[in-house]
């Protein structure tokens, strides 16, 4: 539809292709029945997008169209990502019910709060040159931005606090979810206080910019060997004494 | 300025904490020499004192009500210490529980699942025993029951010592 750099082609495509990788290696290392969500989220995304790709490039499809597909990749993405963040809690917490049971009551919580601010924010935006179509997707991104990256990081944080230790390919699924949704709520709120659309461009390559990092993200760590089990199993011969040793110190009886 | 500007810092806020909270993870405690270092000494019996329901009555009943409140508040912030110390070491056997957790040895799992249970409800009582320490502080007439707290933690120790325990066949071998 527009004419666009080859920065700006790169940035869109790159990272679905990558998604697609990260698919296969997530079938190859078995994490299909592990992560069932995300595997679907990564597939639909990338099938969505390479979609949008070709209809922005056909000259068939008219504006009004290609927002359409646009409205319906952003949702079934968007509702994907919130099940995402519940198939982390449920793969994270899942061995401690009364603490999974604590913890979707804080991510509740969280996702009430998130939505009444996202509420306020957007009553205060803004009208947009656009049409409805086209700007409300941004407002709605925004608010959905902003549930979502408070989600994650109390997620993060409550399973810290409780010292829960996620597997490597955890981590990163929820790093990069948290700076998707963190980048593109500033991104998406500072282009929503300029009507005329001046930087939407630059907000544009912003947001791919980012997408393609958490990619990357998803991609080293479905990468990454899982380490974790080594863990306890080498012991130092020694090891009761020093357990010994550090009751008494915390005991002081 | 429009409230969508706000949404910058908010946003650099959250990535701030993704970054402390992923640095967090890297964090992990899978030899008891780890364990020695991170954890830190706790005296039980001070703390039971701090918080022992005749010795306050005692100070309450023997001092005049200003100086009881102004006693009292030092020995709140204490146990307060005294807790968030006790936090610390629970968040630690927590991580050690989990990487135990992951053994190969069956015996070692279950006692690692356990202890990490154990430390997991630790971290919650010491979470709701701070929040009643700081209520206390600012209203220093109020009774803190100290005995679950104090139970939990002793839970906790028992089942770190059986992890101890169940290795040392392996290694003796």
């Amino acid at each position: 539809m527009e004419p666009h750099s080859a920065l700006w082609h790169y940035l869109w495509i790159a990272p679905h292709i990558l998604q697609a990788v990260v698919v296969g290696i997530m079938i190859a290392r078995g994490l299909r029945r592990e992560f069932p969500v995300f595997l679907t989220y990564l597939a639909v995304d990338c099938v969505g997008n390479i979609a949008l790709f070709i209809a922005d490039h056909a000259s068939r499809v008219s504006g009004e169209e290609y927002w359409r597909m646009m409205w319906a990749v952003t949702a079934a993405a968007t509702i994907l990502r919130f099940a995402v963040i519940y198939e982390i809690s449920r793969h994270v917490l899942g061995c401690y019910p009364g603490l999974e049971r604590l913890g979707r009551a804080v991510l509740r919580w969280t996702a009430v709060g998130m939505l009444l601010l996202g509420v306020v924010v957007a009553a205060r935006t803004p009208p947009n040159i656009n049409p409805p179509l086209m700007s409300g997707i941004r407002v709605v991104s925004c608010v959905v931005d902003l549930i979502q990256a408070g989600m994650v990081v109390t997620f993060f944080l409550f399973a810290g606090y409780f010292g829960i230790t996620m597997r490597s390919f955890v981590v990163g699924v929820t790093l990069g979810l948290g700076l998707m949704a963190s980048v593109s709520l500033a991104a998406l709120g500072a282009a929503m206080t300029f009507p005329a659309n001046t930087y939407q461009t630059l907000v544009d390559l912003v947001l791919m910019a980012t997408y393609h990092v958490c990619v990357l993200v998803w991609l080293f760590y479905a990468l990454a060997p899982a380490t974790e089990r080594r863990a306890v199993n080498v012991m130092p011969d020694n090891n009761l004494q020093r357990w010994n040793a550090e009751l008494e110190r915390l005991l002081m009886r | 300025m429009s409230l969508l500007w706000a949404l910058v810092p908010v946003s650099l806020v959250l990535i701030l904490l993704l970054w402390y909270a992923a640095r967090g993870q890297s964090r992990r405690v899978s030899s008891p020499e780890e364990l020695a270092k991170r954890t830190q000494p706790v005296d039980l019996e001070s703390f039971r004192n701090l918080l022992d329901p005749e010795e306050t009555d005692f100070l309450r009943s023997h001092l005049p009500a200003r100086e009881f409140r102004g006693l009292q508040r030092e020995r709140l912030r204490a146990a307060a210490e005294y807790v968030t110390r006790v936090s610390h070491n629970a968040a630690v056997l927590s991580r050690f529980g989990e990487a135990a957790r992951l053994s190969d040895d069956p015996e070692v799992a279950a006692a690692g699942r356990e202890l990490a249970e154990q430390a997991i409800r630790l971290r919650g009582l010491s979470l709701l025993m701070l929040a009643n320490l700081r209520l206390g502080i600012v209203l220093p007439a109020t009774r803190l029951p100290a005995s679950r707290l104090v139970e939990g933690y002793q839970r906790v120790d028992f089942l770190a010592a059986r992890i101890s325990r169940s290795h040392q066949p392996a290694h003796a071998a």
